[in-house]
């Protein structure tokens, strides 16, 4: 079975500098996912990359929740835009 | 190594306030920061200088020292003087970082011109603090061949000093990144590893051409097959040989596809793209005396 590395919300808030008020409401809002197990909450270690993606967002360049979901919707579907462009491309290549 | 302009790089004239600069340099975050231009180097190389621009001209001592020498950092005896103190200084500096800072990423370095004038440690305060908890990733490249992206393989990496062994798996795209978890940076105060980050880059010296999982190949047909109709062999990927039958009448362009002979889809082991394979009509160039008589004879009876 596949080990899950699980850190407790209280522990990630405090090594990284902030509020766990903040944290709940990243969650509230469906922005980041915290597990609840035995009456404690946890942080999936997997999901460490995508929350602090989050937290810069939103601590570094003043973005509220709403504009975090929004720039994230607008990232996948570039993301999404790139892809089709780069197989657009190597279809291009054949007729050069 | 060249001088940055650091006014420029934040779009102000020399006499700009602090207010001026502040209000810049966000502006110019938010345009450049990397978790807005993922894949886009050229834009985190534009923000690393943005960070730096930001170091310097925030801090008025900084700021100081870039107008009165900046543009002379090569030469000149007060600089040589002021690099003699550097060093005394820039404990002072690394301790006074009280101003917003944004993230670092990758690019833990400054710029030459930077380290020149205000050494690695006069911008600490522009870089996101050393990690807190989780490791910093790494991101690396890797160049492999077409051939070698069509089977699953295992490759050794030199990362940070560290050897790895990865797999690859078949069908892997060019440009691709794949996560190698725990392969980054250490944590901090017993946090997780950072991650490495792998993008590929594939090379290709076959006569296939890959779009997404499917191959394409041209191949010359003689003009009388194409004509008359036969049979020809074509090699796929694998060199293995497959026989075609060609109708007659085959024009130049005239693409077949032949299922499951393509490229291995990623991680779906035994499922694969198809082959089309082009017929390009070659039109004989050097008539013999025969041929050429035999051609005009053609064309008279098409005349008819």
């Amino acid at each position: 079975m596949e080990q899950v590395d699980l850190i407790i919300v209280e522990v990630f808030c405090e090594h990284y500098k902030i509020e766990l008020t903040q944290i709940e409401e990243l969650e509230d809002f469906g922005l980041i996912e915290i597990y609840n197990e035995n009456g404690l909450k946890y942080i999936h270690s997997n999901n460490l990359p995508q929350i602090e993606k989050v937290l810069r967002f939103h601590n570094e360049l003043n973005i509220n929740k709403e504009g975090i979901e929004v720039v994230l919707n607008l990232l996948e579907r570039l993301e999404n835009t790139n892809q089709e462009l780069k197989y657009f491309k190597d279809k291009l290549k054949l007729y050069e | 190594m060249e001088f940055i302009d650091y006014y420029k790089v934040l779009g102000l004239s020399k006499t700009a306030t602090e207010d001026e600069i502040k209000k810049a340099y966000r502006k110019q975050a938010r345009k450049l920061h990397p978790d807005l231009n993922p894949d886009d180097k050229e834009a985190q190389a534009k923000f690393q200088q943005l960070n730096e621009a930001n170091a310097v001209l925030s801090n008025p001592e900084n700021r100081k020292k870039y107008d009165k020498y900046g543009k002379d950092w090569e030469r000149g005896e007060e600089y040589e003087q002021y690099k003699q103190q550097q060093s005394q200084n820039q404990r002072q500096y690394s301790n006074s970082g009280q101003q917003q800072s944004y993230g670092n990423f990758e690019g833990e370095d400054f710029s030459d011109f930077f380290s020149s004038m205000f050494g690695q440690n006069g911008g600490r305060q522009s870089q996101r603090s050393q990690a807190q908890y989780r490791g910093q990733d790494f991101n690396a490249q890797l160049s492999i061949q077409l051939t070698e992206a069509y089977k699953t393989h295992k490759k050794e990496l030199a990362v940070n000093g560290k050897n790895i062994r990865i797999t690859i798996a078949a069908g892997i795209e060019d440009q691709q990144t794949i996560k190698i978890p725990g392969f980054g940076a250490e944590g901090a105060n017993n946090g997780p590893k950072g991650d490495l980050y792998i993008t590929f880059s594939i090379a290709n010296d076959t006569a296939f051409k890959r779009v997404g999982n499917d191959l394409y190949l041209d191949y010359e047909l003689d003009l009388y097959t194409a004509i008359l109709g036969g049979e020809i062999t074509v090699a796929d990927f694998e060199s293995n040989k497959l026989k075609l039958k060609v109708a007659a009448g085959t024009q130049s362009g005239t693409k077949i596809r032949l299922k499951g002979k393509g490229f291995p889809v990623y991680k779906k082991e035994g499922q694969f793209g198809d082959l089309y394979v082009t017929y390009l009509v070659k039109i004989p160039t050097k008539l013999s005396e025969k041929e050429n008589e035999l051609f005009n004879e053609l064309a008279q009876i098409s005349k008819n």
